[in-house]
């Protein structure tokens, strides 16, 4: 999950990274007050989880209270690239020298944190590490290690920093490290780390993805986690832990594994249909959860019409069938005005398969054992609408 | 036959006590795996399906030879566990727990390479198997699989039995049957296995299932192209996935231009790798080489 650019800057501040400073408003009556604490000219900058916000018309410079007061009025409660903005971040104007860059991210490969530094930050970050790639330092530490101090100053030695700016630099840096594995981020970065005339150094954004795995170690996360997610079925996949995915097409699909799901959603496309909804209900077949999942797609097909068939297939590898059906039922008897065809494609251990069709025999799911006549089943439905 | 592990191998399941753990183990019993011992701290002295449980690894293996572990952990101690195995010096892990936090699989990765002579396959994989002879794992299904020379690579846990059971529906067996883990961090990445396949007298064609995000069939391929002597049928998850839609495994998300469906059969191609476009088409293009 991606933090807000304030909730990482309380971080950084919790560890001694130096941010501008600020407040937080959430109405124009709040804009006298910031003010006064940030002085004039006054930076508001839109709260939400997306990059590119300056661009986008999500930050902005006032000289002047009423000005201050007239775009706070126009950003509070309007859409920035489909995110509400609930909440701005007011903040110091700072007296920029120069913007630098640190990041740390994830080596899949290897499986080391990367640590990436430039002399140049700001937002054409991507550009410079594409056409100057030799003003982008890069070292992997040990995750066990973690990153020393000596690492974070030969690094910083590497770029081409002033002499005032290098000890400074070399200990934000080892602190955003610090950051980076105490809340078990996949990133950590700040771009730009800002260079004020005066000399000092301070990080003017931030940018935290946490780990979703990890979030039972940060439980004041847990509750938040799928707050970002603008569709309502997509998010509520997320809060009942099953990863639905909202889609364009006919036929809402669902197995209990990413990849089966995707090798389903590609049959269908291969044979000229497209699917309405991908559904992935992760291991073990258990009862809420099937529940959960089949009501998602039910849910889906209540809103739109042109879904003409819901399309499962579940692989039988180490749990009986006994609690998908009754989730199965459950969902179907909570949800029994919804009039939709479901195909049902079950495999894997034979036991299972054959418990299955027992249970299943005198239901309105349509069984199959083979996943090809399961899609054919599906894609010959006639239209709903 | 196969790699890694055979019908001697002596077994070690490390969460026996859990849910999954003691369901599993039955399973694995069932199909014929010489499970020798388990391991839940705190629960010594108990048995699982007559199966000898200690508090921990190095106490287990002043009882019994051990030359492979199973991870039934929950994911907050898997890091822990497979430090564990690794200093008591026990060298093949299979490790089945999902969720596992990323640093905690950047850590194990770096304890395993560090210690030279422990190898592991997951987190997240539903495991690997040697038809008729061992299964670590999910893939315990007798009648899913069968011995034979085809050995099946896959990075998804749900398709890695699908495909299985195809092949042995036409009668085609199998030499190895494995998942690579489904999470960006795995112990056993796709060229390893490739590599290892190659050197393998019982395996005669390897099927590798990919799917979108990551970069472990672009090396994989690398390696094909320079060395691979033997045929090679890929195939590729979610090539109608729409981009920047996470498709469930964390490795799964597609970046510019890196690990996209496009760059992952261009790859292929260049290496030689026959393209099954559907899981369909898979049977077919195996039998070809038979």
């Amino acid at each position: 999950m991606r933090l807000l650019e304030f909730e990482g800057k309380d971080i950084f501040q919790e560890f001694d990274i130096p941010v501008p400073e600020s407040i937080i408003i959430n109405s124009v009556k709040d804009v006298s007050k910031a003010i006064e604490k940030c002085g004039l000219p006054i930076v508001l900058k839109a709260q939400v989880p997306i990059g590119g916000r300056g661009k986008a018309g999500g930050i902005k410079i006032l000289e002047s209270e009423d000005e201050a007061k007239r775009i706070a009025q126009e950003l509070l409660g309007s859409e920035l690239k489909g995110h509400k903005i609930e909440n701005l971040l007011a903040e110091e104007k700072l007296n920029i020298e120069n913007e630098m860059y640190c990041g740390i991210v994830g080596d899949d490969e290897k499986g080391v944190p990367e640590i990436i530094v430039s002399s140049r930050g700001g937002i054409n970050i991507e550009t410079i590490a594409e056409k100057s790639p030799e003003k982008i330092e890069r070292i992997n530490v040990d995750p066990r290690f973690g990153l020393k101090p000596y690492q974070a100053r030969n690094i910083a030695k590497e770029m081409d920093l002033e002499k005032d700016t290098f000890k400074s630099f070399s200990n934000v840096l080892f602190k955003l490290y610090e950051v980076y594995e105490s809340y078990d981020a996949k990133l950590s970065e700040i771009n730009p780390l800002v260079k004020t005339k005066s000399g000092e150094i301070v990080a003017a954004d931030s940018k935290i993805v946490l780990d979703d795995h990890s979030l039972f170690r940060h439980p004041e996360f847990q509750q938040k986690k799928s707050r970002h997610i603008k569709n309502p079925l997509e998010r509520e996949g997320s809060e009942k832990g099953v990863n639905y995915v909202d889609l364009d097409g006919s036929i809402a699909v669902m197995a209990n594994g990413a990849g089966l799901a995707m090798a389903l959603m590609d049959l269908i496309s291969s044979e000229g249909h497209s699917p309405a909804a991908f559904l992935d209900t992760g291991g073990g077949l258990n009862e809420q959860r099937m529940k959960d999942s089949l009501t998602l797609l039910l849910k889906k097909a209540e809103k739109e019409k042109k879904v003409k068939a819901i399309l499962v297939n579940i692989r039988f590898m180490i749990s009986p069938p006994d609690a998908m059906v009754k989730g199965f039922m459950d969902a179907l008897e909570e949800k029994c005005e919804i009039d939709i065809p479901i195909i049902l494609v079950v495999r894997g251990r034979k036991r299972y398969v054959e418990r299955a069709k027992e249970l299943l025999k005198d239901s309105n799911i349509s069984l199959f054992t083979d996943v090809e006549e399961g899609v054919k089943a599906a894609t010959e439905q006639p239209s709903r609408s | 036959m196969g790699i890694l592990i055979d019908s001697n191998s002596k077994v070690l399941v490390q969460g026996i006590t859990g849910r999954l753990g003691k369901k599993q183990t039955k399973l694995m019993l069932e199909y014929g795996t010489n499970i020798v011992a388990g391991v839940t701290p705190g629960k010594g002295g108990e048995t699982v399906h007559g199966i000898p449980v200690y508090d921990t690894v190095k106490e287990s293996l002043e009882h019994h030879d051990i030359d492979v572990s199973t991870f039934y952990v929950p994911a907050p101690f898997v890091e822990d566990a497979v430090a564990e195995t690794i200093e008591a010096g026990i060298e093949f892990g299979v490790i089945i727990s999902d969720w596992v936090p990323y640093q905690d699989e950047m850590k194990i990765k770096r304890s395993a390479e560090d210690s030279k002579n422990f190898r592991y396959i997951g987190p997240n994989t539903p495991g690997i198997t040697i038809p008729d002879d061992i299964a670590l794992g999910m893939l315990s299904s007798p009648s899913v699989m069968m011995p034979g020379n085809v050995a099946i690579v896959s990075r998804s846990g749900s398709l890695t039995g699908e495909i299985a059971e195809e092949l042995t529906e036409i009668d085609i067996g199998q030499s190895v049957v494995m998942g690579l883990g489904g999470d960006p961090v795995v112990g056993t990445r796709m060229v390893e296995a490739v590599k290892m396949l190659e050197e393998d007298d019982h395996t005669d064609v390897i099927v590798l299932v990919g799917e979108i995000g990551g970069t472990m069939e672009e090396e994989a391929s690398e390696f094909i192209s320079e060395k691979g002597t033997k045929p090679v049928i890929g195939f590729l998850a979610g090539r109608t996935a729409p981009k920047q839609k996470k498709m469930g495994h964390a490795g799964a998300i597609v970046r510019s231009g890196r690990g996209t469906i496009e760059s992952k059969t261009k790859a292929f191609k260049k290496a030689g790798v026959e393209i099954a476009d559907t899981i369909w088409d898979i049977p077919q293009k195996v039998e070809n080489h038979i």
